[in-house]
């Protein structure tokens, strides 16, 4: 009877926590570039959003804990505390598969602003936290300036 | 027992204010006329849905200088906390010059003078330019 309520009592923590925690964003940084109204020149807005998958080592001890038996859920904490001694050092966010998804930015700027006089830049970094999986976001807004003169 | 508790407690509520980030783009040489622009949302246990209350700032800062170049544009980003960050505030303020047409196209000219490669546009630095012309980056993908 014990075992019932106690798994009863674990799967209604895990489905209240991931209720809780479904879809929280944080915010990391916000820069704000020099904003150019000058001249005949039409500002038009632009987005740029890039994401890579961020895995929470912490995050995946504690669900551990809960989801596994004491011994098992022992095992998975010393594999996750080795695995997170190659994660050490200075870091925005949780750790993420690779960085290069950012590496493409300078191109999707152009490809939004062909004409490459853009203005106004914002740079957000930002992060969509699920349990253990986290969203690591980077997003460009701005504005193409594009003259009164050119054809759209 | 009382007394740690609210040495403790005293010591906590001193620093109740934290700097995130900070940036700054480069400074104009006319600073008459500064502007501002702040965006902030409250929050309760650290839930946030969203970020989209900062998307609204730049527009707020442009809606300021309509007709003219935003410059010196120094970017805050400063974490408030009111109680045991049960309840706190994440505030952003963007604050810079606003730099009239006339003044921005006379430090066009003066930019201009003694330049070996003059831009053809905005050679104070002032605006970001990729120029499209320019050999294509190369992208790897590891």
């Amino acid at each position: 009877m014990s075992k019932i309520i106690n798994k009863t009592l674990k799967i209604i923590f895990l489905y209240s926590t991931l209720m809780c925690l479904s879809s929280c964003a944080y915010l990391h940084h916000v820069q704000v570039g020099e904003i150019d109204s000058t001249g005949d020149n039409d500002l038009i807005p632009f987005e740029i959003k890039v994401s890579e998958f961020g895995i929470d080592l912490n995050d995946a001890k504690s669900t551990s804990k809960i989801l596994m038996n004491s011994k098992n859920s022992k095992q998975a904490d010393e594999i996750l505390t080795m695995l997170q001694y190659f994660q050490m050092g200075p870091k925005t966010g949780a750790p993420v598969f690779s960085v290069a998804y950012v590496n493409h930015l300078e191109n999707k700027i152009r490809e939004n602003c062909p004409s490459g006089r853009v203005t106004g830049i914002m740079s957000i970094r930002e992060a969509r936290q699920y349990p253990v999986i986290k969203g690591e976001i980077v997003k460009i807004k701005g504005y193409c300036l594009r003259s009164k003169k050119e054809k759209i | 027992m009382k007394v740690v508790l609210i040495a403790l407690l005293s010591i906590y509520f001193i620093g109740c204010v934290s700097l995130n980030t900070v940036s700054l783009t480069s400074i104009p040489a006319n600073r008459s006329k500064p502007v501002v622009a702040t965006t902030e949302r409250l929050m309760f246990f650290g839930f946030n849905f969203d970020n989209d209350y900062v998307d609204y700032l730049t527009d707020n800062l442009k809606n300021q200088c309509p007709h003219g170049l935003i410059s010196g544009v120094l970017t805050k980003d400063e974490s408030i906390d009111y109680f045991l960050y049960i309840v706190w505030k994440k505030r952003i303020t963007a604050q810079g010059y606003c730099v009239s047409l006339k003044s921005a196209a006379s430090s066009k000219s003066s930019s201009n003078i003694g330049s070996e490669n003059p831009r053809k546009r905005n050679p104070s630095n002032m605006t970001s330019e990729i120029d499209s012309k320019q050999e294509s980056v190369e992208v790897s993908d590891e």
